[in-house]
């Protein structure tokens, strides 16, 4: 299966060489193919499987002058590569930032000893993982009957090939899996997401993960009756209220960070993020310009490192783990009262009461402007005693200082993957405390 | 060799190879899509959707992108391990299906045969599709469907002027189309966040897009799961005694972009009454239905700016963010990230805005009323902002 598309390329690879040579160009070939095996039950019976397959080659051309051609095609045959050759021949121009790009990718690949370089994962059966997460789904229907509960189950095969003018080739092999349990509640009239996703290595926990996503969804269920509904009002001034948000909401705040816009306006960092794969994947990242990227700093205070994140925001995406550390860490503890009293010691907040937002009912961000607007699934008010319900607001903030907000983390740290989100996963604290008035003293 | 022909070999070769369970027979739906764009691209995609029926009455359902790389079998030893048994799949029939002529433009047919400086003029960025759909069988069924898609729009930031359709623009929409571009254009200004107050005789404008995404969340998408179907009688009875709006699932309108004659599976669309007065009937939608195939209908209609210019204060949702599914009775929130507020009939500013609403008190709303525009797929739905929540 591996072997089943890299094969026939690498000779329609050397041909690009060939013909890149012919015409006094450097060329990077690049292909990935995917497959994805996907699953369906609902509510206690079997529905469908399906395969899809898809594949996709990335070319891009360097000339003597500077000028840098690039492009896309789904035609892996000789012909549509050759096309594809072309088209990037006559679109070149002078891209400074990609060959900058190039140019950080190959020092960065340098840097890796050669013995860390793995590339293969090994061979997973879908059927077989299928069966433990179809017995997860009868374990978990009876437990929330009257609503109705949709398990799908999502295994993605990733081969990526590519050859450079300089003559490194590597051919890599990734495989993620994607568990998704929806409850629908007719109470609500609507579905409640629980996911939880796996780059698949020697390591991975499959049962005890399974476990901790029905303990989630059983905790999610006592609450629901506690919890308020929304309240339809938009927060007031939320770029000034510290908070204390969960991981979840963080890792789709960052995920919406890493996404945004106009990056070089970010100069300050309070907190340190880490681009590190090998914490959940046994093998380097294969970038599309047909290097490994091994792992390195992206922002700590102080310093932000923009070719790096121009590299990861390259298509087509490609997986990468992020670690978080903040100023602050302490990891025994997670009760929202005893972060509040740790937060009180550490005079990092004054106020008698604080606001905790748990997992997210709704994310948006605004592409042109990079703000975002989210409606928090529970909001509690906590202070050294309690912790009490409020009705959640929608709160609206920008997505690029989110760094400099971020102060303090509580609980220990779990691999968290934004909903809906196949590409990235983060390591974060069970709470993160969000405070934009420090924004100025961390700058 | 073309897709179709490539595609047929590499099945052939499967069905020839020896397994230790054979197949059967197969069928597929060959989806291409071509894009031409005024920006001088041309692009072609496709992809098909193979059903294998297996000697041991099982069946496997595949996805492959086209072309397959070359020299490469479709991977079967790996495809017979996901089999599986479906008492309720259903082969092709002989069924023939119609309706090319409202849902196919020549003139965008003809667009491949033009060179590239001679396909599209005017300020506004066009883009045109080609859908071609095949379906076909071992057993020799076929069935084909061509339709075409028109999308126009003005690049500007924050622009609003689109037409979309399943044919071009005529001349005297095209004209239009340019007049209101510049027209929009003249806004005042644009905030990075909300839109500050609004009037106490406030109106909200709903695009045919916008009406569409809250019916799909609010009641349409339920009525494809038979489990949920049954808990959306009493709103489509309150709808029959309570409001004079009719919702269809009509895919023959001609030149909607819902505008469909055949289904992947091969059988045929049919229009579907979902609510109207006295309709007190469930309505089961097909699992291929698209929201672009909703329609709705209302006694009180009125064109874009001749309702525009009575109003003192509108605000134009030209898209909205709602919960993936709710209830028509609970208050839900919308959220809009570019809306653009008319005062007096003119653009003034551009923001985002977020509205409170249940769809019960939307249908029932007395001051209801379709807009008709130029460039729009189906109506828009006016209504006073006081009316979107009852108000006890």
């Amino acid at each position: 299966m591996k072997k089943f598309l890299t094969d026939p390329l690498t000779s329609i690879a050397e041909s690009v060489m060939e013909l890149a040579d012919s015409f006094g160009l450097l060329a990077i070939f690049y292909a990935k193919h995917s497959t994805e095996t996907s699953y369906l039950w609902q509510s206690g019976a079997f529905i469908r499987r399906q395969t899809k397959n898809q594949h996709e080659i990335l070319l891009h051309l360097i000339f003597p002058d500077g000028r840098m051609g690039q492009a896309f095609t789904s035609d892996c045959s000789q012909q549509g590569v050759e096309l594809a050759f072309h088209q990037a021949r006559h679109a070149a121009d002078l891209k400074s930032g990609h060959l900058d790009l190039i140019h950080y990718l190959d020092i960065s690949e340098k840097k890796v000893p050669h013995a860390q370089i793995s590339l293969e994962a090994p061979d997973y059966d879908p059927n077989q993982l299928a069966r433990h997460i179809e017995k997860h789904h009868y374990e978990l229907l009876p437990q929330f009957q009257p609503d109705l509960l949709d398990t799908s189950f999502h295994f993605f095969q990733e081969n990526a090939y590519s050859l450079r003018s300089d003559g490194t080739q590597y051919k890599t092999n990734l495989c993620k899996a994607s568990c998704r349990h929806e409850i629908f509640s007719f109470e609500q009239f609507t579905s409640f997401p629980f996911q939880q996703d796996w780059v698949l290595s020697p390591h991975y926990a499959f049962d005890s993960d399974l476990e901790q996503l029905g303990h989630q969804m059983r905790r999610w269920k006592t609450m629901r009756g506690r919890s308020l509904p929304p309240k339809h009002e938009t927060f007031p001034a939320i770029d000034k209220i510290p908070l204390l948000f969960d991981a979840a909401i963080v890792a789709g705040l960052m995920n919406a960070w890493l996404d945004s816009h106009d990056h070089p306006s970010i100069r300050c960092s309070a907190a340190t993020l880490r681009f590190e794969p090998g914490a959940v994947a046994d093998s380097l990242p294969h970038h599309p310009y047909g290097y490994l990227l091994p792992p390195a700093t992206l922002l700590s205070p102080g310093d932000r490192n923009s070719e790096l994140l121009e590299a990861l925001r390259e298509y087509p995406p490609f997986f990468g783990h992020y670690d978080c550390q903040l100023p602050f860490h302490q990891d025994q503890v997670h009760s929202p009262c005893a972060i509040f009293a740790a937060l009180t010691s550490k005079g990092l907040y004054q106020q008698d009461r604080l606001r905790v937002c748990e997992g997210i009912s709704q994310l948006y961000t605004e592409e042109k402007t990079n703000r975002f607007h989210l409606l928090p699934a529970s909001m509690y008010e906590t202070d050294l005693d309690s912790c009490k319900p409020v009705a959640p607001v929608w709160i609206t903030g920008d997505a690029l200082p989110l760094f400099s907000c971020l102060l303090a983390g509580f609980g220990p740290k779990q691999t968290i993957w934004p909903l809906s989100e196949k590409t990235r996963s983060f390591s974060l604290p069970a709470y993160l405390f969000y405070h934009p008035f420090e924004r100025s003293h961390a700058s | 060799m073309n897709y179709e022909e490539a595609l047929l070999q590499l099945l052939q070769t499967a069905i020839r190879t020896k397994l230790p369970i054979g197949i059967k027979s197969y069928q597929y739906c060959l989806d291409e899509k071509v894009m031409i764009s005024s920006a001088g691209t041309q692009t072609k995609e496709a992809f098909a959707d193979i059903t294998l029926y297996w000697e041991d009455s099982s069946l496997s359902r595949h996805r492959i992108a086209l072309p397959f790389p070359p020299d490469t079998p479709l991977p079967i030893h790996v495809w017979q391990r996901v089999r599986y048994f479906d008492p309720h799949s259903a082969s092709l029939d002989s069924q023939t299906s119609g309706h090319s002529s409202i849902a196919c433009d020549q003139s965008i047919l003809a667009l491949l045969e033009k060179p590239f400086s001679a396909r599209f003029s005017g300020p506004l960025k066009t883009t045109a599709y080609i859908h071609t759909r095949k379906l076909a069988s071992s057993h020799g069924e076929q069935k084909q469907e061509i339709v075409t898609e028109a999308l126009l729009q003005d690049t500007s930031p924050y622009a609003n002027t689109v037409y979309h359709k399943r044919r071009l623009p005529n001349e005297q929409e095209l004209t239009y189309l340019h007049e209101e571009q510049l027209w929009m254009r003249t806004v005042g200004s644009h905030v990075s966040g909300p839109l500050g107050q609004r009037q106490e005789k406030a109106f909200l404008l709903f695009s045919p897009d916008a009406l569409r995404a809250i019916l799909h969340s609010g009641f349409a998408a339920l009525l494809t799961d038979k489990r949920k179907r049954e808990h959306m009688l009493p709103f489509i009875r309150f709808c029959a005694d309570h409001s004079r709006l009719s919702v269809s699932h009509d895919p023959y309108r001609p030149w909607s972009i819902g505008t469909r004659s055949l289904w992947p599976d091969g059988s045929l669309p049919k229009k579907q009454v979902l609510i109207a007065p006295a309709l007190t009937e469930l309505t089961e939608l097909p699992r291929y239905y698209e929201a672009a195939s909703l329609h709705v209908n209302h006694p009180n209609i009125g064109q874009f700016h001749q309702w525009l210019s009575q109003q003192e204060h509108v605000d134009y949702v030209p898209h909205v963010q709602v919960q993936p599914s709710f209830s028509p009775y609970s208050q839900e929130m919308g959220w809009v990230s570019c809306a653009t507020r008319f005062i007096q009939g003119r653009p003034t500013v551009q923001g985002n805005l977020t509205f409170t609403f249940s769809l019960a008190a939307l249908v029932a709303s007395p001051h209801l009323t379709l807009i008709a525009k130029v460039g729009w797929d189906g109506y828009g739905l006016a209504i006073p902002y006081r009316d979107l929540v009852y108000t006890p």
